[in-house]
């Protein structure tokens, strides 16, 4: 099984993000974060295999909670999907820049989200 | 009107209490499908109720501020540009074309404003409330059944074209008073353009030490975060 962490402030984009990623060739579990600062509490309870995060958020913005994995030793190898409303090049370069390993823009195509999160999740061995 | 999502057959995913949702491998037909999207819908419609009602109730704080003094409070200018933002995400997830560009010229507004590129007199500022009531106007057909109509698009495209109007002037681009500031580069890059905007702003006034005092405020909250990580990886592991 792997599990993936969602990060996104709106319960309905939470959902949709769910929703998107059932088709999944492997179980999945999915744990949903409502803000950056739950994302941080969430983070050490269980060794997730992804994290998809918004920027936009109250708290902790998604490039803080980017910043924060990659610099942080036990979460810097999880990849790291970015899914913003924002489509500017600004946000999508500093998330990148920061080590987000995919950047999404608001509304995504469920197959991208899909194919992006299959091929971040090949490469890690499913947990019990 | 459905959620763009994939039609694809097989999964099957149950939400537990906490956020927590454990999908299956897929292993045949899936007759929650359409289930799904209408609850996707249903919590769509009814979030978009919420951020729109706290449009209302902020622009109001604003032109009570607004005539009240000179300055008005940035964190409530960032938070009805968040409503907006995520209204047209939202919209835009559902295939609502007409509310997601709405919302998106209104997000325009409100991003000049909290970043200093459109004044608090500008009549951009004005058109707010027209605008969310139209949002609101929209979204309350679209929760009785209906679909927005030719009419109604072609009103709205003129409403924007009036933003569009509104908001355009030149954008003076001033010093990078970053460059000089003695901080970790790495939280720099983390920073959204309107936290760096706000840091500009204290800069120019000359209160460096409130921006620092920010700046400081945020590194503890993620601080704060990581100890208790750390303090719940401890109980986890070691008792």
């Amino acid at each position: 099984m792997h599990r993936i962490l969602i990060v996104d402030d709106s319960a309905t984009m939470r959902s949709l993000l769910t929703s998107s990623l059932e088709d999944l060739s492997s179980p999945t579990k999915i744990v949903e974060a409502e803000s950056g600062f739950e994302a941080l509490r969430f983070l050490p309870r269980e060794d997730f295999d992804l994290v998809i995060t918004d920027i936009n958020m109250p708290d902790i913005n998604g490039l803080e909670l980017v910043s924060f994995i990659k610099n942080n030793e036990k979460y810097a190898s999880i990849p790291l999907v970015i899914v913003s409303t924002e489509g500017s090049g600004r946000d999508r370069d500093k998330g990148l820049g920061l080590g987000a390993d995919a950047y999404l823009v608001k509304p995504f195509d469920p197959d991208d989200l899909r194919q992006v999160v299959s091929d971040l999740l090949a490469g890690r061995p499913a947990q019990e | 009107m459905a959620a763009r999502r994939s039609n694809k057959k097989g999964a099957k995913a149950s939400v537990a209490k906490g956020g927590v949702v454990e999908a299956e491998a897929p292993e045949g037909t899936r007759s929650t499908d359409d289930k799904a999207k209408s609850k996707d819908h249903r919590e769509f419609v009814s979030e978009a109720e919420e951020i729109l009602e706290r449009m209302f109730e902020d622009l109001s704080e604003l032109h009570e501020q607004r005539h009240g003094s000179d300055e008005v409070d940035p964190d409530l200018v960032n938070r009805i540009f968040r409503s907006g933002h995520s209204l047209k995400g939202l919209a835009g997830m559902f295939g609502l074309d007409v509310i997601s560009e709405l919302s998106h010229h209104l997000e325009d507004i409100l991003d000049g404003l909290r970043l200093g590129k459109i004044a608090l007199e500008s009549p951009a500022v004005s058109l707010l409330d027209d605008g969310v009531s139209r949002l609101a106007t929209m979204m309350a057909r679209l929760e009785g059944g209906e679909s927005t109509g030719g009419d109604e698009a072609e009103m709205a495209r003129n409403f924007i074209a009036q933003i569009e109007g509104a908001i355009a002037a030149p954008v003076v681009e001033g010093v990078d008073e970053l460059a000089g500031l003695d901080l970790d580069a790495s939280l720099l890059r983390a920073l959204t353009e309107y936290e760096e905007h706000r840091l500009k702003e204290n800069l120019r006034g000359g209160r460096s030490n409130a921006s620092a005092a920010r700046i400081v405020m945020d590194s503890m909250t993620a601080l704060a975060g990581q100890a208790e990580g750390l303090r719940e990886s401890v109980g986890r592991f070691c008792c």
